[in-house]
């Protein structure tokens, strides 16, 4: 079925804080997020606890003629979550609530969805204190997607406000679309929403709207960055705790021994990997830097991280071969099998973006308008070689300093470009660029995780025709007709 | 130079947001909160035997008191270098005092062949730091505490160095075999290889209850305690603090104006 009752919700009133003047001094936090992009006051932030609530806020915003920002952790950054002209902001960083087993508020982050003794949400976004929202709005994902998927894999149901105040209450699976159209019904008519199905990359994508033919309703919203509706609530779908891990840095003396254990674990698998993540030169030797207590051995090159289920009796033996076969010493590892050592290897993944955001911030001081240029952009499974070589003889030949670091499970690698001048950074710009131009070339997507937001729009026309843009920009012109969701977001 | 050296596992406090809850036995932690880890004076401690035993040969055996899930820090001793261990555990074991567990330990390590035991300096949890050099009294045997320098002199003696206040470290001569309490910082310790893992998980862990230690009921536990512990409880928040509430604008408001009314800005 394709047609839906929307839910008309009295409004409760919303806690807001008022004026530019106050904003700026006491509330000029809630204006920016992670991306660091410039932002402007607002008039109005509204502080919700409720769906009722952000009813409320959106009605009132809407009435005076104005664009609402979403935001809650603003973890985000591509700057979806910036104060912008005309527009007031509703924060759900209160609506922290648990309103079932597994059901939620959006403003939950997601180190606080509890973990029982059988099972968890497996979603691991690198940013632990982003909000459930936030994550649903970026169909976000991390390092155990390789296993378990995206955000979009693990969404059962959703509560939304839509532009005009009504409330959609969607359960997966209860609205699929059919004649390439959803119906919203309401009192006063019906909202058309046509679907016209756009190719969409084998890999995993937060570019753009999700559009197929025969997709569920809860999929629309999944990934759209606020653009069509405020999730205001979740159902989570959960997967079994994994009790028994093995976690696993390789170290290698060269790159393509890293690729080829990478290659081996996806072509034959021969035990369950729920993440692969990886670490070039680069990264090794910022890592280096930072902190001595890693003692990484003088001739590693690169390294592979791996988190494995430890379920098979001869699984050790299985990793062992596995090594073997790709030139790789067993003993050139770092091995652990207990909560604190993920933890502390945890703690060297994270060490490369915080020092790439150390040395940027150092450099800001005597250039202050550089910032790093980071890529998001994925490709399918037999065209990681090809896009690595590309990115670093493109780099290299600029001259600029960079590490690739990430998802490397999902073919998903960041290169992270470090300008050490408004020179480099016009250069950087131009090869991320010309990276995302080559991973689309190659089938992959200019964003796997990160989003589109304000930051990332020009990447778009990359990716999708015109005639696939358009095709998102009615769906948009039929649920926010007046575009007061997140204004310059995405589309 | 056959080492043994001591492991306790502790909640892992190093992450800032882990909060500890009393139980409602007042007697004990919420525990499903934590994650545990090799408690770290400890960590350092095994890093030193296995050091001194790549240098002198000898073995290392691992020795720690704690339930089924303490077989994780015991296996990762192991498979930095640890050759074989021992795990007491037995119900009865619950609320010992430090001489009871001291007396646990001392059952299953006086029948072994030693020439140094080692034990971290303190536990991150219970911060007694007595365990260590009440064993040493109970092996009769002589002790250093707060250990940061090892060196072997020859086979009847070692040359310790133990830090003092102000960073002053105090060189002494001890006679083998001898207990040291080992202080964190002494070396760097390793990581555990999926190699090394490979090999502990072949080697065996010894399990020892209370008749296996050939102990009594009245030597561990409680019954076999000099101090009992009654109750944990949390501070009372002092009269001197003041909780501002309200939201961020109205609390950082407050906050200035005390600041200023103390002259501190």
């Amino acid at each position: 079925m394709n047609k839906f009752k929307l839910m008309s919700v009295r409004p409760e009133d919303c806690f807001l804080v008022e004026g530019k003047e106050r904003i700026l001094e006491s509330y000029e936090p809630y204006l920016s997020d992670e991306s660091k992009m410039d932002y402007k006051p607002v008039s109005a932030i509204f502080f919700p606890e409720n769906t009722a609530q952000v009813v409320d806020a959106v009605k009132r915003t809407t009435g005076q003629g104005k664009g609402i920002v979403v935001s809650a952790s603003r973890t985000g950054v591509t700057g979806g979550a910036i104060g912008v002209d005309n527009a007031s902001i509703i924060s759900l960083e209160k609506m922290t609530a648990r309103l079932g087993e597994w059901h939620f508020q959006a403003g939950v982050k997601i180190e606080d969805i509890p973990v029982t003794d059988k099972d968890y949400y497996p979603v691991d976004p690198t940013e632990a204190t982003a909000s459930l929202g936030g994550t649903i709005a970026t169909n976000a994902s991390g390092p155990r997607t390789f296993h378990y998927g995206a955000t979009r894999n693990h969404i059962k149901a959703l509560t939304i406000v839509l532009a005009d105040g009504s409330v959609l209450d969607i359960h997966r699976g209860e609205v699929v679309c059919e004649n390439s159209k959803f119906v919203l019904q309401h009192r006063d008519g019906e909202i058309v929403i046509p679907i016209v199905g756009i190719s969409m990359p084998p890999v995993k994508n937060t570019a753009g709207l999700f559009l197929k033919e025969d997709m569920d309703l809860v999929d629309l919203f999944i990934g759209s960055e606020g653009t069509l509706g405020i999730v205001t609530e979740a159902i989570v779908e959960t997967a079994p705790l994994p009790v028994n891990r093995l976690f696993l840095v390789i170290y290698s003396d060269t790159e393509s021994k890293a690729l080829r254990l990478v290659e081996a674990i996806k072509s034959k698998p021969r035990f369950t990997c729920l993440a692969i993540e990886y670490f070039d030169h680069n990264a090794i030797a910022l890592i280096r830097e930072s902190d001595a207590l890693l003692n990484i051995p003088g001739d590693v090159v690169c390294a592979v991280y791996l988190e494995i289920l430890n379920g098979d009796e001869d699984i050790q033996e299985k990793i062992d071969e596995t090594l073997a076969s790709c030139g790789l010493d067993p003993e050139w590892t770092w091995a652990g099998f207990a909560e604190g050592d993920m933890l502390e290897m945890k703690r060297f993944r994270h060490d490369v973006p915080e020092r790439v955001n150390a040395i940027i911030g150092a450099r800001k001081v005597d250039i202050p308008g550089l910032h790093k240029i980071g890529t998001d952009t994925a490709v399918p499974e037999g065209q990681l070689r090809r896009i690595l070589s590309f990115a670093r003889s493109e780099v290299e030949k600029e001259g600029l300093q960079y590490i690739v670091f990430g998802h490397i499970g999902d073919n998903h690698l960041h290169v992270n470009m470090l300008p050490r001048s408004m020179e480099e950074l016009k250069k950087a710009e131009k090869l991320h660029i010309a990276i995302a131009e080559e991973s689309v070339r190659l089938g992959g997507t200019v964003s796997a995780e990160h989003g589109i937001g304000r930051l990332k729009k020009d990447l778009l026309k990359i990716q999708f025709t015109e005639g696939e843009l358009a095709a998102m920009k009615s769906v948009k012109d039929a649920l926010d007709p007046q575009g007061v969701l997140n204004p310059g977001v995405m589309l | 130079m056959n080492i043994v050296v001591c492991v306790k596992q502790v909640p892992d406090t190093s992450d800032p947001d882990t909060e500890v809850h009393i139980d409602s036995t007042g007697r004990g932690v919420d525990e499903s909160k934590f994650s545990f880890v090799i408690n770290d004076a400890d960590n350092y401690a095994v890093e030193e035997a296995i050091r001194l035993k790549e240098k002198h040969g000898g073995e290392v055996t691992v020795v720690n008191i704690g339930p089924e899930g303490a077989n994780q820090v015991i296996r990762m001793a192991l498979a930095k270098g640890g050759n074989s261990a021992i795990r007491l555990f037995d119900e009865k074991f619950a609320f010992s005092d430090i001489v009871a567990t001291a007396r646990i330990l001392h059952s299953a390590i006086k029948d072994l062949s030693y020439d140094i035991v080692m034990t971290g300096c303190m536990a991150s949890d219970d911060g007694f730091a007595a365990v260590g050099v009440t064993l040493a009294q109970m092996l009769g045997i002589p002790h250093a505490a707060m250990v940061k320098h090892v060196e072997v002199i020859d086979e009847k003696k070692l040359k310790v160095g133990r830090e003092l206040e102000g960073g002053l470290m105090e060189m002494l001569e001890i006679e083998i075999p001898c207990l040291l309490t080992i202080q964190t910082g002494i070396n760097e310790p390793r990581y555990a290889s999926f190699k090394g893992i490979r090999e502990a998980s072949k080697k065996e862990i010894k399990l020892m209850d209370l008749s296996a230690a050939g102990l009594g009921d009245d030597m561990v536990g409680e019954a076999g305690s000099v101090a009992v512990m009654k109750q944990y409880s949390v501070p009372e928040v002092g009269e001197l603090a003041e909780m501002l509430e309200g939201d961020a604008g109205e609390t950082s408001t407050k906050l200035a104006q005390i600041l200023k009314e103390k002259g501190l800005v």
